[in-house]
This record gives structure tokens, C-alpha cells and sequence, in this order.
């Protein structure tokens, strides 16, 4: 691990409406190492989408400064340094999944990417379902195929908001040891938005708490748990107490 | 055994189809026949006069009489059309992608389409012949003017009706106004265009008639029209028919067209799952 990957110090967010300003994010300050997984909870509202699309460099700051691979979060996206998988996996319904796959290449036209689209799908486990169209897809199969389409550039950075919100209980657990398997062969630097605690101390190396708008940091936990990551771990009493110790933390932030 | 089976499926699913088509014509061409019998009926009982109400048989015999000119009417007037519809429709797209594109345009341009697409453009037509002469272009443009409006409103409404998340997902790997345009609006509106195409490519038919009304050297609107002056009301009918045929034919081209380039949505996704189940 060399230094840190996102930088944010005294990080500010506003949004100016006509209903006037509102405050979001109130002087956030936090480090992401290279290669580290950090997840980030906080109560409903309270702007963890926000600064995900900051550090994608798809929203302006309103103060404080953010960093990204040393340099502004704009510049990161434009050098293809970040990779974004939303809350819906937002395929387009029209195109196959590797055509969904190469979209990123076709829009930059890059005709020798760094990961062939059909490796990254042979990765999540899709590779017979390249020419499925979305609708013949689960819901886990397609953000998969989200992920996929993340990577196509082999960002250092994957910014994933609530990824896995949408599916039902069973295929969100599997999604997250899946996620587990592909992050430890690529080791992207990964920040990882949920609302799910358990899912947040299974995958994280570490979990940032928000508190309510306009948030802050209101606690910061380094899981203690060995990698990899097994299922097993989440009857551990390490597990068990950072779960509880994470419920307190953002009882008392919301 | 597997294997078997998938052939068995493949055999079935044709002949269910097919039984399905069947099922569904059944009724409404037994019913149409009916129609036509007690037409008939009424109209040699009581001795109504070719003049006022040709019977069926009539129209048939007229049908087969004139057939072959009628028929090369209709594919004039159907050229009309076509063209007529193509023209709008183009147009249509293109200024809805301008509107999508310019808020500016579509604030000042957006709200008067919408007035106009539910005005009877068609009133318009005599003014289009004193400009344009009695040549095919009139009606063509009249066709595509009836086009254009409805084309345009659902092209402006499509354009915009894209997923927030996949717009975000365009502008997170930096593509242009334009490539978001083309790959993700443009599709996304289809389902809308289709909507529009619909009712629009019958209109563009209606638009081709009443310019031949106005003044034409060929089509079936005019021939229509002559045989309405000649009181030569089997031959009315005779055209009218031909017309519905037009119709028909011009709306199934659009649902073909539409089968092959929507598969991906959901109103032919629900329609396939119900079909699935054996509840259409
Ligand atoms: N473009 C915008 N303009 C104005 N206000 C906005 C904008 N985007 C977000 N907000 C406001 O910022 C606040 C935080 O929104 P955000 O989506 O970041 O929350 P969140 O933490 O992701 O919530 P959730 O957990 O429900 O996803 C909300 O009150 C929202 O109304
Ligand atoms: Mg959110």
C-alpha cells in the first residue's frame, strides 16, 4: 500500500435551490489508501450519494478540496481513473451485455482497452451470457454486468453506490462474497455506500459513519477480520461487535 | 430425453401460434360475414336502389371487374402516403433531437406543436394545391405535414424519457451531447416514435385522400370521389375497401417493423411472458 488514493480534506456541499441553500456535506475529512476498501454508512438523506459523485468528479465542490489520485476528481474521470456502479445496474435495454460492456470503449473509441470486456465478464462469471439481452438477466446477473462495465478501463478507483440494494437477501449475500473475489484479484481502491451494516463490515477494511445532513464524520471503524473474507466470519464475535458498536455509532448520528 | 423435448418445443410453438391466430380471426370475420349477409338481405328485400346502397355482391363484382385499376390507384395513393409519412417522420425526428438538444428551442417551439397536433391540419390542403399545383406533390406534403406533428411531440417526449442512472453512467465516462444523443435518447425513444408511427402513417393515408379530393390526376381518393359524382356507389365502396386494405396494410408493416426493433421493451416483453402462460 503507498500513500492515499482519495484525499478529502474539509470537503463542503451545497446545493442552491429555490427553496434556498441547502448544506449536505459540513467539513468532511477522510483518506482512502490505495487498494483499500472502505465502506461509508449514514443515515438516509444525509449526502453519501453526494460525495460519491464528487469524488467521480461529476459534481463541483463547494468548498475544502478533494483529491483523487493526486490530482482533481475531474481530471481522474476524464483519464479514466473511476469507475461508477449505481444503485440500478441502468444497462441499456437494447444492447447485449458485452455490448453493455463496451458502450465506456465505444463512447472513448478505444479499440485495445487495457481489460477485454470478454475477460471481465469470464471474471463475474458471465461469460455464456455475453449475447443476453438485460430483460433475460436476474437482478444480481446485471449488476454484475454493471460491475463489469465499471472496470472496462481498469480504473485505480471504484466508486459503488448502494450496488446491491435492490436484490433480495439471498443474492445480495452472494453479491458481496462475489464482489469479495473480484476486488481480491483486481485490488481496485474501492469506496463502497450502504445502508446494510453487516454488508458494510463483511466487505470493508473500513467503515466511515456520516451523520445526519449536513453530515460530518461521526466515527470511523477499522474491521478487525482476517481476509480473505468467509461467511463464516459473520458469527464471529469481532464481526458481532463491530456490528453492534457501528448500530450505536450511527443511533447516536442520526 | 432433455433434447427430445426442446425439439418438441420448437415444433409446438409455431402450431400454438398459429392456433392462437386462428382463435383470435375467427370471431371477427365470422361476425364480419354475418354483417355482410344481413346487409344483402336488407338490401333485396327491400329493393333499396343501387344509387343509395350497393349491396355486397356488388361491391365483390365491382371489385373483381375494376380490380386491376383500382389496384394501381391504390398503389399511387399508398406512394403518396409512404412518402408523405417518411418525409414528416424524418423531419419530425430531426426537429425533436434539435428541441432535446436546445432548451431554448424547445420552451419557444414545444407548445405550439402541441397546439398545432391537435388542429385539423388537413384544413389546410386547398392552400397547399393553390401553391403546389395538382401534381404528386402536394399530396405528399400535405401527408407529411399531418405526420409531422404527432411524430414530433412523442419525439421530444422520448427523447427526454431517458433513466437518470444512465445518463449519469454517459456523463461519467465523458460522452459528448452527441454521442448521448445517438446511443442513449435516440433508443430510449423508439418505444414513443413507434407510438406515433401508429396513428400517424393512417393519417398520412387520410391526409394523401383528401388532397386527391382537392384536385388529382390519378390515386384512389380521386377515383373514390368520381365514382361518389357518377352516383356509382359499388365503385365507392369498392374504393373504400381497397383504402381499408391500405390501412391495414400500412399499419401491419409498422407493427413488423416495430417487433423487430423493439424486442428489448417492455410492452412486447409482458406480451411474450403472457403468451408464455397460454393467456393470449
Ligand atoms: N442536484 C441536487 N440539487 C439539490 N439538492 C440535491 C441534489 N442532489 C441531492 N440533493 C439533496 O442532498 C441531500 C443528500 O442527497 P444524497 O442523494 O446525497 O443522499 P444519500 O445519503 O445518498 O441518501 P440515500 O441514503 O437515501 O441514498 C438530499 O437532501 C437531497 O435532497
Ligand atoms: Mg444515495
Amino acid at each position: 500500500m503507498t500513500g492515499p488514493l482519495v484525499e478529502v480534506q474539509g470537503l463542503i456541499k451545497g446545493f442552491e435551490s429555490s427553496a434556498g441553500h441547502l448544506l449536505v456535506l459540513r467539513d468532511l475529512t477522510f483518506r482512502v489508501g490505495a487498494g483499500e476498501f472502505v465502506a461509508v454508512v449514514g443515515p438516509s438523506g444525509c449526502g453519501k450519494t453526494t460525495l460519491l459523485r464528487i469524488l467521480a468528479g461529476l459534481l463541483p465542490p463547494s468548498g475544502g478540496s478533494v483529491a483523487v489520485a493526486g490530482c482533481d476528481p475531474r481530471l481522474a474521470r476524464r483519464e479514466k481513473q473511476v469507475g461508477f456502479v449505481f444503485q440500478t445496474p441502468a444497462l441499456l435495454p437494447w444492447r447485449t451485455v458485452l455490448e453493455n460492456v463496451r458502450l465506456a470503449l465505444e463512447v472513448n473509441r478505444v479499440s485495445r482497452p487495457a481489460l477485454k470486456p470478454e475477460d471481465l465478464l469470464e471474471l463475474m462469471g458471465l461469460a455464456e451470457f455475453a449475447d443476453y439481452y438485460p430483460h433475460q438477466l436476474s437482478g444480481g446477473m446485471a449488476q454484475r454486468v454493471a460491475l463489469a462495465r465499471a472496470l472496462v478501463f481498469d480504473p485505480k478507483l471504484l466508486l459503488m453506490d448502494e450496488p446491491f440494494s435492490a436484490l433480495d437477501e439471498l443474492t445480495r449475500s452472494a453479491m458481496r462474497y462475489e464482489l469479495l473475489r473480484v476486488w481480491e484479484q483486481t485490488r481496485k481502491t474501492v469506496v463502497f455506500v450502504t445502508h446494510s451494516i453487516p454488508e458494510a463490515v463483511i466487505l470493508a477494511d473500513r467503515v466511515l459513519v456520516l451523520s445526519r445532513r449536513p453530515a460530518h464524520l461521526a466515527g470511523e471503524l477499522v474491521v478487525n477480520l482476517p481476509r480473505p473474507r468467509t461467511e463464516d466470519m459473520e458469527d464471529s464475535v469481532p464481526f458481532q461487535e463491530a456490528v453492534r458498536w457501528l448500530k450505536l455509532r450511527l443511533r447516536a448520528a442520526a | 430425453m432433455a433434447q427430445v423435448e426442446a425439439a418438441g418445443g420448437g415444433l409446438k410453438a409455431p402450431i400454438r401460434r398459429t392456433g392462437r391466430f386462428l382463435s383470435e380471426a375467427a370471431p371477427p370475420t365470422l361476425a364480419l360475414f354475418l354483417l355482410a349477409a344481413g346487409w344483402e338481405a336488407l338490401v333485396r328485400v327491400r329493393n333499396i336502389p343501387p344509387y343509395l346502397l350497393p349491396a355486397p355482391s356488388a361491391v365483390l363484382l365491382r371489385l373483381w371487374t375494376d380490380g386491376p385499376g383500382l389496384l394501381a390507384e391504390g398503389v399511387f395513393t399508398l406512394m403518396e402516403a409512404l412518402a408523405g409519412f417518411g418525409l414528416g417522420s424524418a423531419a419530425a425526428i430531426v426537429a425533436g433531437a434539435a428541441m432535446a438538444r436546445w432548451r431554448l428551442l424547445e420552451r419557444s417551439l414545444f407548445p405550439l406543436a402541441v397546439l398545432v397536433k391537435v388542429t385539423p391540419v388537413v384544413t389546410v390542403a386547398p392552400l397547399f394545391i393553390i401553391w403546389f399545383g395538382f401534381g404528386l406533390l402536394p399530396k405528399v406534403l400535405i401527408a407529411a405535414l399531418i405526420t409531422f406533428f404527432p411524430v414530433l411531440v412523442n419525439a421530444v417526449t422520448g427523447l427526454k424519457a431517458v433513466e437518470p442512472a444512465a445518463l449519469e453512467f454517459f456523463e461519467s465516462v465523458g460522452a459528448s451531447g452527441w454521442e448521448i444523443l445517438l446511443k442513449l435518447r435516440f433508443p430510449a425513444s423508439l418505444p414513443y416514435l413507434f407510438a406515433a408511427f401508429r396513428v400517424s402513417v393512417v393519417l398520412g393515408l387520410i391526409g394523401a385522400v383528401v388532397a386527391e379530393w382537392l384536385g388529382a390526376e390519378r390515386g384512389l381518393g380521386r377515383a373514390v370521389l368520381l365514382a361518389n359524382q357518377n352516383l356509382d356507389m359499388a365503385g365507392l365502396f369498392a374504393g373504400v375497401f381497397l383504402l381499408a386494405l391500405c390501412g391495414v396494410g400500412l399499419t401491419g408493416l409498422i407493427r413488423f417493423w416495430e417487433r423487430q426493433l423493439l424486442f428489448w421493451h417492455e410492452s412486447f416483453l409482458a406480451a411474450e411472458e403472457l403468451a408464455e402462460r397460454g393467456k393470449l
